[in-house]
Parts: structure tokens; C-alpha cells; sequence
């Protein structure tokens, strides 16, 4: 998993974290968090009767934690009354606090550089972070003077390069700001009406029901909106089934030529600014609570 | 470095008398007690112990919904975590011998943004400093007549705030009317519940509304100590005791008695840092919300 998230920036931290590319490392790393000195069999035993992975492999995964100095050597065992040689007390190279903010940046690192990969995989992930940015709040909050000056800094620069892109994603899931005057409102509608993987969001059944809803809330005269959709004979308006007959008959039904017409037509007028604002917020709201992850993930790439 | 608050208030001793603030049938006592230990046959071993009975509900303590039945979740399954959260204090001291705090005193002095930003179980805790701590064992009649939150206050806090729990450094977020029991009930049947749960809480409607929405409510602060320029921090009000039930019959408390500990928010880089956690924590929340 982590090996996906590796950022150019990140390359030191890749290499001190890619041990935990196995969840055998990650549970001899989670035994070890408490800062307790440990001997290796006392990690392995640990490890294997948790996982049913043999000993020798645990062993192996241990070696490697070693090499890459995430653990180190902090002494020998004192064995009462026993004879032979004291096994040796490992311990992880820098203190739990410490190795939680530089897994936490290493993470956020990766999510800068690679944030479509890391919402692909699934809101876990998110939930996941959320959960560690609790945690490290609190660790801060209890023993953060012992964090060193360098670590709390790489976690600064890291917070302020993510923050805005989990801003923006936070953003086209559930938006917090709606339009509130008609130019945005057709700004929207227009950039809407040319991105495709937006537009296939939206279905016939889908625009045919926005529309209407917008003429509600709005309360223009379904002559003004025939006018605004580009129906010449408004005559022959009477209610809004009659405005959706002439669109289907005339292939005007698709949300591409539904959008582009609204943007051409509309001059903001105070009952067409209601009408164009609605429609946006309406457009906004639907967006928000159907458009995927996988959507998301297409949409950030277009940005 | 910034100071860690104790904000347990403390059981007062007057000789072996216990003397807090308290209702009047309610029961507090400490004892002194001496054994003498059985040790290997013969061997008599003295020492020294102590024999502590009181009400749940007297003293620092987290007032629960199961107060008045609400429901019998089992707080000794709730995540250790829970109780250890950020908290804001609203600073509202002030001479409260007449009138109950509202909402317009408190409106300002909130962000709601802070709480309704985040989820529900994301959300930090709420502490009012009244400055009524000072009658703490000093003048318990001054402590025991505390007004009460405004009805409109107690409204705003359960339905837009909405935190997992509030804090007040008084008796009670309601007006103490008499607090006296007219009688105790020691065997408690499906009557006496059903009755219960059927009466008006016009008396104790701060309680009955923040309850009902699961706000717990953390009644007998000592907020003495906190200067005025200290609103942030993290709140860790861990339960005295844990209890669990061996057989199918659940556990019931209806309060827990704590030791509520105030770490302010750190300043400096640390401090920056911590905020900017926060920002984050809100857009992560948003997302997954």
C-alpha cells in the first residue's frame, strides 16, 4: 500500500517507511510504539501467535526493520539467575511521537503527490487519516515539546500543501458554498455544459426534474423559461410538460444543449437571475450527493 | 510551557465531616478504618484503609441520559477516547445570584463553525466558566442557588452545537429548586421507570433537552484557576471507575464521577501545528461525512 504513495519529495521517508510494506512489520512496529525495549524473541512470538506467520519469517521481517534503522540495538537484557548469553533489547530508533509524525507527514506527503490514488482506493483511507490527525492532536496537545524543532516543521509544510487540495475535494463532495448572484450562476452553468464527465452525471430524466424544480423555486412564468431554453412559439406553453414535449421533439433535451442555450439566453434579469441561481444550487446540490469517488478522482484530474 | 488545570473539584473536610455543596438527602462520607490482616497462620498484620460511600451525582461527576431512563447504554463500553477531547470554555463569570445565563451573553463568544464543521463525535466539549467555583465548600448556599442555563441557551447547545458533552463550573445547568428527596427508592421496578420517563422535566428541562440528544453534561468543575485568556485545550474527564456486569443484566449508572484534567492548547510552532491539524480534520471530516 505504501509503496503507491511514494512522493519524489518523500523519497527519504520512502525508504525509512517502506517498512512498513508488510503487516508483519507494521505489527512488530505496533508492538513497539509503547517505547518499550523488547528482545527480538519476545517481538517474534508476539508477531507469529498474532499472524500464524512462522518464525523464521517474522524473524526475517525483523532483520529488515533493523537494516533500515527503524529499530535499534538498545542493550542487553539482564537474565536473573539463568546462565548464557543475555539477549539483546531492541527498542525503535526514534520515540513513538517522533515516528507518528513522520508516518503521518510521509502519509499526507504521499497524498499531495498521489491524492487520486489515495481517494481511489476508498474513503478507509480517509477515515484512516482523519483518525491519525486525532491522534497526533492529542500527542501534540500532552508531549509535543518533545517533538523535534525538524519534525514539527516538515509537518507544518506538509499541513499547508494538503490542506488546500483536501479543501478542494472537500469542496465538490459537499459543498459549502452555493452560488449567489447570476454571473457566477452562468459561470457555472457554462463550465458545466463543456465538461463532459460532469454532463454524463446528469440524465434527461435527471435535467427534465432540475429545471422544474428551479421554475418552482424561482416562480418564473413557463414562457420565460421557454424564452431562456431557445423555444421560439412560447404560445404553446401552457404548463412545463408542454416546454419539455417541444424540447424532446426538437433534440434539445440533452443537458449539453439545455446548459449552452440557459448561458446564450439568459442577461440576468432579476426573474432570470432567480431562475439561473437555482438551477446552479440545485445543480450543485445533486452533484454533492451522487457524484462517486471515482467520479471525483476524474474531476480532479480536469481541474 | 502552559500549565496543566485539575479541574476536579475538591471533598471538602470539615474534621470528618464531608462538607460540599449538596442536596440534602444526598450521602457523602469518608471513613477511616483500620484492620488487622490474617498473614501466614497467626501473624497479625495492622494497617490502615479507607471506606468512601457517596452519590454518584455529588461532586465532580458526568450526568448521563440513563439519569432519567432515557436509555441504558453501558458507559464503560464507550471508547476511553470519548473522554479525552478538545474543549472550548466560554468565559462567562459574572454575579449569578438572579438571573440564568443566556444565550446572548454566550452567542458571541462561540464559533459555531468550530462544532458544526465536524461530526458529532469530532466535536470538542464546551465548558462555561461562571466563576460559581468560588463558593466551592465556602458558601454552599451561594453555590447551591445558581440559576440555571436560559431555556433559549440550553436549545442553541442541543440542537446546533450539539457536542458530545458540556461542562459548567455550578451545581447544575438548571435552577436548584429544593433538592430534597422526598423519599429514596432502593428497588426499582418497570413501574417506577415507566413513571419516570412519562413526567415533565419542566424543572430540570436543561437536563431533559441535553440528555435526550445524548449531550452528557459534566456538573461541579473547579475553573478557578483558569485565566481568562485561556479558552482552548484538551479536556480528558476520565471516569473514577469502571464497572462491568458478569451476567446478562446490564450495568446502570447514571453519572460518573470524575478527575477532569484541562491541558491548554500549546503555543508556538506546536501551537500552529495544531491548528492547522484542526483545519485539516475539518475537510477530512467533510469528506467522509
Amino acid at each position: 500500500m505504501m509503496a503507491n504513495l511514494i512522493s519524489k519529495r518523500g523519497r527519504r521517508l520512502f525508504t525509512y517507511f517502506k517498512a512498513l510494506g508488510s503487516p508483519v512489520r507494521f505489527l512488530i512496529i505496533y508492538k513497539m510504539l509503547d517505547g518499550r525495549p523488547y528482545t527480538k524473541n519476545e517481538i517474534v512470538h508476539y508477531v507469529s501467535v498474532s499472524t500464524g506467520v512462522p518464525k523464521t519469517t517474522v524473524d526475517r521481517h525483523f532483520r529488515t526493520l533493523l537494516k533500515y534503522g527503524v529499530i535499534k540495538i538498545a542493550g542487553k537484557s539482564i537474565r536473573d539467575g539463568e546462565k548464557g548469553r543475555k539477549p539483546l533489547l531492541y527498542v525503535l530508533a526514534v520515540d513513538s511521537l517522533t515516528f507518528y509524525v513522520n508516518l503521518f507527514t510521509y502519509l499526507l506527503e504521499g497524498v499531495t503527490d498521489k491524492r487520486m490514488k489515495l481517494i481511489e482506493k476508498s474513503l478507509s483511507d480517509i477515515k484512516t487519516l482523519l483518525n491519525l490527525v486525532g491522534d497526533i492532536k492529542i500527542k501534540l496537545y500532552l508531549v509535543g515539546r518533545e517533538v523535534s524543532n525538524e519534525a514539527i516543521s516538515n509537518l507544518s509544510k506538509t499541513l499547508d500543501s494538503c490542506i488546500p487540495i483536501f479543501s478542494l475535494i472537500r469542496e465538490a463532495v459537499r459543498p459549502r458554498t452555493f452560488v449567489a448572484d447570476c454571473e457566477n450562476a452562468l459561470e457555472l452553468l457554462s463550465k458545466i455544459s463543456t465538461n463532459q464527465i460532469v454532463l454524463k452525471k446528469i440524465s434527461p430524466d435527471k435535467i427534465r426534474e432540475l429545471l422544474y424544480v428551479a421554475l418552482i423555486e424561482s416562480n418564473i412564468p413557463i414562457e420565460k423559461l421557454g424564452f431562456l431554453l431557445g423555444i421560439k412559439d412560447i404560445s404553446r406553453l401552457v404548463e412545463y410538460d408542454d416546454l419539455w414535449d417541444i424540447m424532446e421533439v426538437t433534440h434539445h433535451n440533452d443537458p449539453t444543449t439545455i446548459l449552452t442555450l440557459l448561458t446564450d439566453n439568459a442577461k440576468c434579469t432579476d426573474a432570470e437571475a432567480s431562475y439561473v441561481i437555482s438551477l446552479a444550487n440545485n445543480l450543485i446540490k445533486y452533484f454533492s450527493s451522487s457524484i462517486t469517488y471515482h467520479d471525483l478522482i476524474r474531476l480532479i484530474l480536469t481541474l | 510551557m502552559r500549565k496543566i488545570y485539575d479541574l476536579t473539584a475538591p471533598i471538602c473536610l470539615e474534621n470528618d465531616e464531608v462538607r460540599i455543596p449538596k442536596p440534602k438527602s444526598a450521602e457523602i462520607s469518608l471513613e477511616l478504618i483500620g484492620h488487622d490482616l490474617l498473614l501466614s497462620g497467626t501473624k497479625l498484620i495492622k494497617y490502615l484503609s479507607n471506606s468512601i460511600k457517596f452519590e454518584v451525582h455529588l461532586g465532580t461527576h458526568i450526568d448521563l441520559p440513563t439519569t432519567f431512563a432515557y436509555q441504558t447504554i453501558d458507559p464503560f463500553k464507550i471508547p476511553v477516547d470519548f473522554f479525552i477531547r478538545e474543549a472550548h470554555i466560554v468565559h462567562v463569570e459574572r454575579d449569578y445570584s438572579k438571573k440564568s445565563l443566556t444565550l446572548d451573553e454566550v452567542k458571541e463568544k462561540i464559533d459555531l463553525k468550530e462544532f458544526t464543521e465536524l461530526p458529532r463525535e469530532r466535536r470538542p466539549a464546551l465548558l462555561f466558566k461562571t466563576g460559581m467555583s468560588r463558593y466551592w465548600c465556602h458558601d454552599n448556599q451561594k453555590y447551591m442557588n445558581f440559576p440555571g442555563l436560559s431555556k433559549s441557551l440550553v436549545e442553541f447547545i442541543a440542537y446546533e452545537l450539539e457536542p458530545p458533552f458540556i461542562g459548567i463550573d455550578a451545581i447544575s445547568v438548571d435552577r436548584t429548586i429544593e433538592h430534597r428527596s422526598l423519599s429514596l427508592y432502593t428497588n426499582i421496578d418497570e413501574e417506577f421507570i415507566n413513571i419516570l420517563r412519562m413526567q415533565e422535566y419542566t424543572a430540570l428541562l436543561g437536563h431533559d433537552m441535553l440528555l435526550r440528544k445524548n449531550i452528557y453534561i459534566l456538573e461541579n468543575l473547579d475553573m478557578r484557576e483558569i485565566p481568562s485568556d485561556v479558552s482552548r485545550g484538551l479536556l480528558i474527564a476520565l471516569p473514577l471507575f469502571r464497572f462491568t456486569s458478569l451476567t446478562e443484566k446490564s450495568v446502570l449508572i447514571t453519572a460518573l464521577p470524575c478527575r477532569v484534567i484541562f491541558v491548554p492548547e500549546p503555543e508556538g510552532s506546536i501551537g500552529e501545528v495544531v491548528m492547522k491539524l484542526r483545519t485539516l480534520e475539518k475537510e477530512l471530516s467533510g469528506i467522509v461525512a
